[in-house]
């Protein structure tokens, strides 16, 4: 075996340091949340001496966390399937041109890319209590749909671009309509494509908080980020079920996250690159 | 006959596009136009009562805001944190995760996990980890003998902001490793190779092949970290809220307090409005340079 150089030991050793720095909060959070609140900040890089399941059930009953990943899930998985639908439709006739102005529509998109949407916070709350909208699934989920889109627009539209035209051209000519060749044709080619458009902003709505936090008061209807942030201002007498609520939000999204893990670096990689 | 067809044809496609545009013009655009409207008036935020026209008075009243100018100091602490704290690291952890290490697939997964991790919980896990009593840190830099260092760095007049900014570059160095690991499998090969014929040590080949090939990634870091530190309001938000006091305070803290807490909504809108005008002047602009920059 080569012997290893100075530099190369050293490299390695940032390599593991960088890997601790990054796996330590987690670490922290995860064991935290096995542990009773002497033990906590006792032993603080050591497994729990005794597992502690009580911190979760007070997460569950007293916290009500379970309900709030619901909540997340179903606001995630709402507007995903509406950006999913709305943006492969648009994405084929812009990335085709079968209308006339499609480079000024995709210009139009692309404006919603640079501007951050919490800019917009006051008209939308304003217009979310005059139509009666707070607290409710489906206003929120088209809101956080048309957040989500410019960017799903632009990874699928990009996707969509680089399917040969042939396919499309050959289904013209057995009778097709452009609705067919969208749902039928596009729609599975191009699958790989917006299944990533899908997950990015799957991550997105799990996670917001601005708006959630503005718009919904209703505890039933409180996400995740918005019920951390609560758990904030209280006042616990033991630490343990706030560790216990933390981990209980953030393992689906994690596994999510292991599951598709080239998904969701490839899209939010692609989605830098923008403009 | 054709014709018919093809207008039957646009018609679709006009439809097909509808869904979609009718959702981003009312959700986003027509709000963003209100925005610019409302900033035009002065507003208490209650429902009914009346929108007092005034001008550009409440751009006068942002831009002679102190608050104001902290936020600003505050976004410039951001990009720098991001050129001296994220890039060198994301740099670093992207040859981590090109380079034929046992296990890189476990240290990419960990250097990105942050970038999926909502914001609140990782401002709760840091709230831990810097807790002034006992907390991780603070155990840690007695623990070394640092006895008299003041600990509470969220707390702190003037440590929060760059408090702050260390656990963003926590959040989000997975994210820019991503731009420059893309970057660098684009770099060939074989030009690796032909240095190595010519004699070419570690050091010269990061100097004069890496980096200079890398010049698109750090341009694409580069746009991000202004805009994003722009914008920056999450981070802020969940770990001090802009303070204490106004210390730490960003354009979207400013915007949000002054709506919901101080019922002055025409300060914000105006706030709004110069965010919306900033980050897409910083975007075109700098896409601008850089383009420019490639040609010549």
């Amino acid at each position: 075996m080569k012997r290893l150089k100075a530099g190369d030991i050293i490299y390695r050793l940032f390599a593991i340091v960088f890997f601790l720095i990054f796996i330590y909060p987690i670490y922290f959070t995860v064991v935290s949340s096995f542990k009773t609140n002497t033990e906590i900040w006792n032993t603080m890089f050591a497994l729990p001496s005794k597992i502690e399941w009580s911190n979760y059930t007070s997460a569950i009953f007293d916290v009500g966390i379970l309900r709030a990943v619901l909540n997340s899930f179903i606001f995630s998985f709402g507007a995903c399937m509406v950006v999913v639908v709305f943006v492969t439709m648009a994405a084929y006739v812009a990335a085709r041109k079968l209308i006339r102005f499609s480079g000024a529509l995709r210009l139009y998109y692309l404006l919603g890319l640079m501007i951050p949407p919490y800019a917009m916070l006051i008209p939308i709350v304003t217009m979310f209590t005059n139509f009666g909208f707070r607290d409710k699934y489906w206003p929120m989920i088209l809101l956080y749909a048309a957040i989500n889109f410019p960017m799903s627009f632009y990874l699928i539209t990009g996707y969509i671009e680089g399917i040969s035209k042939e396919l499309d051209e050959a289904a013209i000519v057995d009778g097709c309509s452009t609705t067919g060749i969208v749902f039928r044709i596009i729609f599975p080619i191009a699958s790989p494509g917006i299944f990533t458009g899908a997950i990015i902003s799957f991550l997105a709505v799990y996670n917001e908080l601005i708006f959630a936090n503005t718009l919904l008061t209703n505890q039933a209807m409180k996400t995740i980020s918005v019920r951390l942030l609560g758990l904030q201002g209280e006042r616990f007498t033991s630490y343990g079920p706030m560790f216990a609520s933390i981990v209980l939000s953030i393992v689906p999204i994690l596994i999510i996250y292991l599951i598709f893990q080239e998904k969701v670096e490839s899209g939010m990689a692609a989605g830098a690159v923008k403009g | 006959m054709f014709g018919v067809m093809s207008r039957r044809k646009k018609i679709e496609a006009i439809l097909l596009s509808l869904p979609a545009f009718l959702l981003y013009s009312f959700i986003f655009i027509y709000p963003m136009i209100s925005v610019f409207r409302l900033s035009l008036f002065k507003w208490n935020g209650i429902p009914n009562s009346p929108l007092q026209f005034v001008g550009i008075q409440n751009y006068l009243a942002l831009f002679a805001d102190r608050k104001f100018f902290t936020a600003l100091t505050n976004v410039g602490i951001f990009i720098l944190s991001g050129c001296i704290l994220i890039l060198p690291v994301a740099v670093f952890l992207a040859t981590v995760v090109q380079s034929k290490l046992r296990g890189k697939r476990l240290l990419k997964t960990s250097y990105f996990m942050p970038q999926v991790i909502s914001r609140t919980a990782i401002a709760l896990m840091w709230y831990f980890l810097l807790y002034p009593e006992g907390g991780p840190l603070a155990t840690l830099i007695h623990g070394l003998g640092f006895d008299s260092v003041n600990v509470n760095f969220l707390g702190s007049q003037t440590y929060a902001i760059y408090a702050i900014t260390v656990i963003n570059a926590w959040t989000y160095a997975g994210f820019n490793m991503l731009i420059f690991s893309a970057g660098l499998t684009a770099i060939p090969e074989d030009v690796y190779e032909a240095a190595k014929v010519d004699g070419a040590k570690g050091w010269q080949k990061l100097r004069y092949i890496t980096i200079p090939m890398l010049k698109s990634s750090f341009q694409i870091f580069l746009l991000n970290c202004v805009v994003g530190s722009i914008t920056t309001f999450e981070m802020v938000y969940v770990t001090t809220g802009g303070g204490p006091g106004s210390a730490s305070e960003v354009f979207g803290t400013l915007l949000y307090k002054n709506a919901f807490t101080y019922n002055n909504y025409g300060y914000s809108n105006a706030m709004g409005s110069f965010l919306i005008i900033a980050s897409f002047l910083a975007s075109v602009l700098l896409t601008g340079l850089f383009a420019r920059g490639q040609k010549e």
